[in-house]
């Protein structure tokens, strides 16, 4: 395992965001060490994408201070990545998957410059990351929920960033995908790399990840997954009438299996 | 001897390089319009340019088409802007705005060309033909500063295709990208008011957003990379116009501007129903 810095993956300061004047984050401050798999988890509303895009500068901030790898989101793009929600682009476009798959490397040549025979072999090294490698010259809108999961992350491993930010990369994908995700972030934080993903499946945060982050409109806690997911945090994060039983009966049903 | 065969003068020719250039620009940025799914932000465009063009004419009094669509440019941008900063302010749809926008800047235009009516000057019926456009009107100096919008406007794609490409895909994981978006947005909107510019001679206010969608929107069918599409429809346009201009040119009274357009509408009808895969038949 590549030695890992003491600078913070992330360090987020009293972040205030607000969307139509109403607050969607409060006062959140969190720090994320580099090298682990978080999950950013709590319930519907609760802000997990709104962090991702404060955090990534895509939407504006009313108060706060975020520090990737200790210096601003602008100076650290290029050791950034973000892997949108599928739904967010129109997969009816006309490109193929090897076209997609290229963007990645758009921002590291900067304007002007085209892509040449060496990114062009790094796609080939992504998509076979991916299991894609024998859809590399399909139409992007042959490919299945799943595919098009494994499609965004070749993309994003083009950029050979240091993070990387998931915007639930396991929803509505099959179970192939899910492995070969697992699989591939597990080889990525043994990189040294960092990868938080927010997560909308409280059940699955455990198996999926070395670290979590709880919140509800504000920080919650966040640590290594076996002292966060305990009924005092989820109370807080989920509420005291459902959060206790649920997670009873989802470790019940894990115990069994 | 083939253009003699044609029955091809040499004024009809001239026509028919101006129209095949805007019928080739229009397609080829149509087709990013058409992606960005805004087709009609063109036909917003080029209504929005009806009052900068009569308000130049009013102040200059000018008969010369190209000062006048340098007010026509500068009112499509103005018309952009407008949009945006609706957008941003209030609460209104994409689709409210661009009617509203449309729809009282033309009707600004048309006001204002009742005004120029009473200038007491013989060059206004120059207006009237930006309606509608007409093309007979073109002259070889004309054909120039087509042809050279036309390759400033390729140029700038070609230089920044790869940024266009990936803002018209995914514009957020471009600003992740680092590449600024604001930038390619505007590079994008820019090219689109130009093309605008040269067509409003040519079709006119009215019927100058076909020009962009329809040529896309058939190339859309036949084509499985942007590349591929970009060029089809190019190549589409181009032959719309050639053929409206020709029909218009042999046969009496068949104004071009609708010729074109009615050319144009057939390929679309035609992809639609005969492209393999993505056609109804």
């Amino acid at each position: 395992m590549k030695s890992i810095s003491k600078i913070p993956a992330l360090d987020v300061s009293h972040l205030t965001v607000l969307y139509n004047n109403n607050p969607v984050l409060v006062d959140f401050s969190v720090t994320v060490p580099q090298g682990v798999m978080l999950g950013i988890i709590g319930p519907n509303g609760a802000g997990k994408t709104t962090l991702i895009k404060a955090i990534l500068n895509l939407i504006p901030v009313a108060a706060g201070v975020v520090h990737i790898l200790g210096t601003t989101i602008n100076n650290a793009r290029n050791q950034i990545t973000y892997v949108p929600q599928r739904s967010s682009v129109d997969w009816d476009f006309p490109v193929t998957v090897f076209d997609m798959v290229l963007m990645g490397c758009y921002g590291k040549l900067g304007w002007f410059k085209r892509p040449g025979k060496r990114e062009h072999e790094a796609v080939y090294e992504s998509l076979a990351a991916v299991g894609l490698e024998l859809y590399a010259h399909k139409p992007i809108n042959t490919l299945s929920g799943g595919q098009q999961q494994r499609a965004f992350l070749a993309r994003a491993l083009m950029q050979d960033a240091q993070i990387y930010f998931l915007d639930e990369p396991f929803a509505g994908v099959d179970i192939t995908t899910e492995k070969i995700i697992i699989t591939l972030f597990k080889k990525l934080r043994d990189e040294g790399k960092t990868i938080i993903v927010v997560h909308h499946d409280l059940f699955t945060a455990s198996s999926y990840f070395d670290y979590v982050m709880l919140l509800n409109k504000t920080c919650i806690v966040c640590g290594p997954v076996g002292e966060v997911l305990t009924s005092s945090y989820l109370d807080r994060a989920y509420g005291a009438s459902f959060a206790p039983r649920t997670w009873n009966v989802a470790q019940q049903t894990r115990d069994q299996l | 001897m083939m253009l003699s065969w044609l029955n091809i003068d040499y004024t009809l020719l001239l026509v028919l390089q101006g129209a095949a250039l805007l019928g080739i620009t229009a397609g080829a940025l149509g087709s990013f319009a058409l992606l960005r799914q805004q087709s009609l932000l063109g036909d917003a465009i080029s209504h929005a340019a009806l009052p900068g063009i009569v308000l130049m004419f009013l102040c200059t009094h000018s008969k010369n088409p190209w000062v006048l669509l340098c007010g026509g440019a500068i009112a499509g941008v103005v018309g952009v802007l407008s949009m945006n900063y609706l957008c941003a302010r209030t609460t209104l749809k994409k689709d409210a705005i661009l009617g509203i926008i449309l729809s009282v800047f033309f009707g600004l235009g048309l006001v204002l060309m009742t005004v120029a009516q009473k200038v007491p000057t013989s060059n206004q019926a120059i207006l009237n033909k930006f309606l509608f456009g007409n093309v007979a009107t073109l002259l070889p100096e004309d054909i120039v500063v087509i042809a050279t919008i036309a390759l400033f406007i390729f140029a700038v794609l070609v230089l920044c295709w790869k940024e266009c490409t990936v803002y018209v895909f995914d514009p957020v994981f471009t600003h992740t990208l680092g590449l600024r978006p604001v930038i390619i947005e505007t590079v994008l909107t820019v090219l689109l008011v130009l093309a605008i510019v040269i067509g409003l001679q040519t079709v006119g206010v009215v019927l100058m957003s076909t020009m962009l969608i329809a040529p896309a929107a058939a190339a859309r069918q036949w084509t499985t990379r942007l590349v591929h599409m970009v060029g089809l429809a190019a190549f589409f346009g181009g032959c719309a116009a050639l053929a409206g201009v020709y029909v218009s040119g042999v046969v009496d009274h068949v104004p071009t501007g609708p010729a074109i357009v009615v050319a144009a509408s057939g390929i679309v009808l035609f992809s639609l129903l005969c492209a393999p895969q993505r056609g109804v038949a």
